[in-house]
């Protein structure tokens, strides 16, 4: 078994990442997905700072608190991205008025 | 979540998207519910149509608190920690099947997952073909006895759906859905995705039973609806005891619901 030590930029955004390890011919000959959530969520610590920050505390152990509120998650969406979902929605839209402003045909009955 | 959220294509859109339309139809719904009570849609020969869309109402409550299990947040957790405790209380009649314990091979979550996407859309889509059908059979009820047919009502159906859709895409955009904080067990600090917050309102006054006794109530007094109303005239709104009790359950729905937005959180199960 071997074991290996790796640490995470403090720049790392949250997200899901690959850790790979590569041999020296560059086969990747391990891999794993490490997901990195913001620090508040992993510990549940208060990150308005009122409350003191037991994890600094020698001896004292790490107090989850439950929190009813949400957590934003900063997303990157690409131009191409914005386009289509604009294209969609205005797409819908104009269907949407189409269909709705068409004149009813004139045969009634089931 | 995280990765629908932060990687996959258009995955946090599309997340808002699926909880915007989630409110959307929740509105829709019991819009159309209200409207067809109103008309009284619900009389022969038209009841099984009526109970086909209770069986689709029934069916989107199912799909909404399924729906937030998954969110794997505080939120999620703790609407798992419902379905258990009410899966405890209905042991005798089939709630064995929300425990751990039904399926010890397969976990409570899994199962959620597999309700949530699978299950509860195949026999949504059975019934909205089953809703669909008898209406282009029997007709549509509508103001002046015929002066509506299906396909009119189809298109028509279809163009408002595609401008919710629009709206809901652009709500999507603006408002974004954020994710709740890991969960903490043996906590209860959240309130439930709005559309059913009467049922929050119910456990305040009653406990765990007010998740079962509510929707039992109100399922029951809508199944029985077209049996209790049996006035021959075919006119719309309230002159009848089972339509005023109708109000009645519908004015203590909307107090419910008020009261589960604006009271305190309280837990109810730990």
């Amino acid at each position: 078994m071997t074991f290996l030590t790796a640490t995470i930029p403090v720049e790392a955004g949250e997200g899901i990442y690959r850790l790979e390890v590569v041999a020296e011919d560059g086969d990747v000959s391990a891999s794993l997905e490490l997901t990195v959530t913001a620090w508040p969520a992993a510990t549940g610590a208060d990150p308005s700072g009122t409350t003191p920050d037991m994890d600094h505390m020698a001896g004292m152990p790490s107090i989850p608190t439950a929190r009813a509120d949400d957590v934003t998650i900063e997303c990157r969406g690409s131009g191409a991205g914005w386009a289509l979902i604009g294209g969609l929605i205005g797409m819908a839209a104009g269907l949407g008025i189409g269909l709705l402003s068409r004149r009813p045909p004139e045969v009634l009955g089931p | 979540m995280l990765f629908v959220i932060t990687r996959a294509p258009l995955g946090d859109w599309v997340r808002s998207v699926h909880y915007w339309a989630a409110g959307g139809l929740a509105v829709t719904l019991t819009a159309h519910l209200a409207y067809v009570f109103w008309r009284r849609s619900y009389r022969r020969p038209r009841e099984l149509t009526w109970w086909a869309g209770v069986g689709l109402a029934g069916l989107v409550f199912l799909l909404t608190v399924t729906g937030t299990v998954l969110r794997a947040d505080q939120e999620g957790f703790e609407a798992l920690t419902h379905f258990t405790a009410g899966g405890e209380l209905l042991t005798g009649v089939g709630g064995g099947f929300f425990t751990q314990g039904f399926t010890p091979s397969t976990t409570l979550l899994a199962r959620m997952y597999t309700l949530h996407t699978s299950l509860l859309p195949l026999l949504a889509l059975g019934l909205i073909g089953i809703h669909f059908w008898l209406i282009r059979h029997l007709g549509i009820h509508a103001n002046g006895g015929g002066a509506s047919t299906f396909r009119v009502h189809a298109v028509r159906l279809a163009g408002a759906a595609l401008l919710v859709y629009a709206l809901v895409g652009a709500l999507a955009v603006l408002v974004p859905e954020d994710l709740g904080y890991s969960y903490v067990p043996g906590f209860e600090v959240t309130k439930p995705f709005w559309p059913v917050l009467w049922v929050y309102g119910l456990e305040n006054l009653l406990g765990v039973w007010g998740m079962v006794v509510g929707p039992a109530v109100l399922s029951a007094y809508l199944l029985a609806l077209p049996l209790l109303d049996r006035a021959a005239d075919d006119r719309p709104g309230v002159r009848h005891s089972a339509r005023w009790a109708g109000m009645a359950l519908g004015a203590a729905l909307v107090g419910l619901w008020l009261y589960g937005w604006l009271g305190e959180a309280r837990p109810h199960i730990m």
